[in-house]
């Protein structure tokens, strides 16, 4: 064979292609810039205004609230139908197409019908940024986010303020030598993990069986990628990867994020079976995935491998969310104990059970009388579920701190709710079944306080802060806390 | 997705490189849906002889016609298709760099992955295989020059100035190239 021969050769091989959806990606994020910089003189002069709007319109609450001495909550930061508790935080008009879903994470994230998905900041309501999928089509499951990855940044941006500091006080001090060198050592690694893990920090969505990947701080759109099958319930996201169940499948699959969304590993039921429908996705506990499949069988596989490290088979029914928890014993002398014990909670039909996690032992099984609505709320050592049928249950989760109550025990229940809101100051927030906010005493189920409320929809059970998320009629998202 | 139209009728494929570049920076999107249908395999071709990862690729290609959009050429020789391959050069050669350092935070499942085999190829894929499969072997300067010539289609003198070398060193790269591909294949058809 001649040079020549090679030359022609190499001429007949087709250039290797890149995936279709590289046009999308890159057409789309190019004409996203080249709006953005279209706006900016027009930005500079709406900013203008709006600013000396903003101040005008501070200047005129001023003028309101002072000379009457409201007290806040008693009016002032309510509408006509808001309950009476709540003093409004912040408002934000969404959108007149109508709101689909509100997801709590970091922020707020409000779904549109129309395929739009606006990030709220939780505690000021203001837009974060707003992104729209291809062709308007409304999102599949909800958001999700990588949590652990935010409080590792957070870390890591500490560590790296504090080791600056250290270190030029260290030269100024001492100068150069030894320990400012292994300052400098330890700086270069915090910086390099923190740029890893700010590259690892997305919003994921599925909207049309196209997983989209957004950078979480600014909406931006990173890549998409078209996935082979139909996603039962959202992800569970990790540093690096997605786990995006397939209940058709009796399987999920591991996406690795770097390579853009491809399916690199999958943990499949070992036998497959039909079944009922299957709420939720898996979720992940390190290091562990847990998924159920329709047939009811909760499966932990070992996401480093994809290898089965037990199953248990429940009683077929309709699979409910499921979700883990990490809880650290405590002795009798209040100390924690080194011990970590891992729950799996889950529900089949109308029996809640409870996992460990580590052995695949079930713990505990209940009986609520009808299957769950939504995924259990756990306050402290007690779970919290509401049923179809209305009927709050509050129970014990684990074994030995209740003298009274046995683990699985009943603790209270309260018939009429159809949600969790929230766990404020004044106690537990409950939505009643007759348009009311119901305030009750977390430790016995008794009813505080009842507040009537009316046009309010599409409350978010918020768990972790005292703030009430719902919608106003016409698609205005309002967010109150308790007034004092 | 969104579809852009030209705001003049001048014919396409009568635009330079130039011509594409300076609209694109002016805010023309039809601008952009040309030099990317243009280019991106090219650009692809490139990166991955560049990189060997498809997903980072394709990561370089994008950013690259990200970078289009504001950056203007630093050398005055660097012009239209020439400025478009240097800028993903050099995007290529971050990763490379950065490459190593990030491989210590990936997770054991990435590595479990990687022990994944390729499906089957067909006869013609086979053919194909193997003549990149020699090329792959070919020290890196020679691989580029290759890549940029057959699949980028750029001149010797455009190559030149991609990789900031005289025209005759980028020929003669090419020719060098030629004659170890010759004699890989060679000795790989003898082998069997």
């Amino acid at each position: 064979m001649t040079p020549d021969d090679v030359d022609a050769l190499l001429n007949r091989v087709p250039p290797p292609s890149p995936t279709p959806q590289l046009r999308d990606r890159v057409l789309g994020e190019l004409a996203r810039r080249i709006t953005l910089e279209a706006r900016r003189p027009r930005r500079i002069v709406w900013g203008g205004v709006a600013l000396a709007m903003a101040i005008a319109g501070f200047l005129s609450i001023l003028w309101i609230v002072l000379p009457t001495g409201a007290t806040p909550g008693e009016g002032r930061g309510q509408g006509d139908g808001d309950p009476a508790f709540a003093r409004k935080v912040w408002e934000f008009p969404f959108s007149h197409a109508g709101i689909s879903r509100l997801t709590l994470l970091d922020r707020l994230y409000v779904e549109g019908s129309d395929g739009t998905l606006a990030a709220l900041e939780r505690s000021s309501g203001q837009a974060a940024w707003i992104f729209r999928s291809d062709g308007g089509a409304p999102l599949d499951v909800p958001p999700v986010i990588v949590p652990e990855l935010l409080t590792e940044i957070d870390a890591l941006q500490l560590e790296l303020r504090a080791l600056s500091t250290q270190l030029d006080e260290k030269l100024k001090t001492t100068g150069p030598g030894n320990e400012t060198q292994a300052l400098q050592k330890r700086r270069n690694w915090v910086r390099e993990r923190l740029r890893v893990c700010q590259q690892q920090d997305n919003v994921y969505l599925v909207s049309r069986q196209v997983l989209y990947c957004l950078d979480r701080p600014n909406g931006a759109l990173k890549w998409t990628q078209r996935l082979s099958f139909a996603p039962s319930g959202p992800p569970a996201a990790i540093r690096g990867y997605l786990f995006m169940p397939d209940a058709a499948g009796a399987r999920v699959h591991a996406l690795d994020v770097e390579k853009k969304g491809a399916d690199v590993l999958s943990y499949q039921n070992p036998v497959a079976a039909a079944g009922t429908s299957v709420l939720g996705g898996p979720v992940y506990l390190d290091p562990s995935l847990f998924f159920v499949s329709p047939d009811a069988s909760l499966h932990c596989f070992r996401v480093s491998d994809g290898a089965l490290v037990w199953n248990f088979r429940a009683e077929p029914g309709k699979v409910g969310e499921l979700i883990v928890h990490k809880h650290q014993r405590r002795g009798p002398n209040g100390a924690l104990a080194k011990a970590d014990i891992n729950l799996v909670l889950f529900s089949t039909g109308s029996t809640m059970v409870a996992m460990d996690a580590d052995r695949g032992v079930p713990l505990w099984t209940f009986d609520c009388g009808a299957p769950p609505s939504g995924r259990p709320v756990l306050f402290g050592e007690n779970a919290c579920v509401v049923t179809e049928k209305g009927l709050l249950l509050s129970l014990e989760l684990l074994p030995d701190q209740n003298l009274k109550v046995p683990a699985g025990g009943l603790r209270w229940k309260l018939d009429g709710c159809s949600q969790i809101l929230m766990s404020g100051r004044k106690g537990l927030y409950v939505v009643g079944s007759k348009q009311e906010i119901l305030v009750m005493k977390e430790s016995s189920g008794e009813i505080r306080a009842r507040y009537p409320y009316r046009s309010l929809s599409n409350f978010v059970t918020n768990p972790s802060d005292g703030l009430l998320y719902a919608v106003r009629p016409g698609g205005t998202i309002v967010c109150f806390e308790e007034a004092d | 997705m969104i579809e852009f139209k030209l705001v003049d009728d001048a014919p396409d494929l009568e635009r330079s490189d130039e011509d594409l570049l300076g609209r694109l920076q002016a805010g023309d999107s039809a601008a952009a849906t040309l030099l990317y249908d243009r280019h991106h395999r090219g650009l692809y071709a490139y990166a991955l002889s560049l990189l060997h990862d498809p997903a980072l690729s394709e990561d370089v290609v994008h950013e690259t016609f990200l970078r289009l959009l504001t950056t203007r050429p630093e050398r005055p020789v660097l012009l239209g298709k020439s400025f478009i391959y240097a800028v993903a050069r050099n995007l290529a050669l971050d990763l490379i760099r950065g490459a190593t350092r990030q491989e210590t935070h990936r997770l054991p499942l990435a590595r479990a992955a990687e022990r994944r085999t390729a499906p089957e190829a067909g006869d013609d894929e086979k053919r194909n295989a193997t003549l990149l499969s020699a090329l792959a072997r070919l020290p890196q300067e020679q691989q580029e020059t290759v890549t940029l010539k057959v699949f980028s289609g750029l001149t010797f003198a455009q190559i030149a100035e991609v990789l900031s070398i005289a025209v005759g060193t980028a020929a003669s790269r090419y020719r060098y190239a030629l004659e170890k591909l010759a004699e890989l294949l060679t000795k790989e058809g003898e082998g069997r």
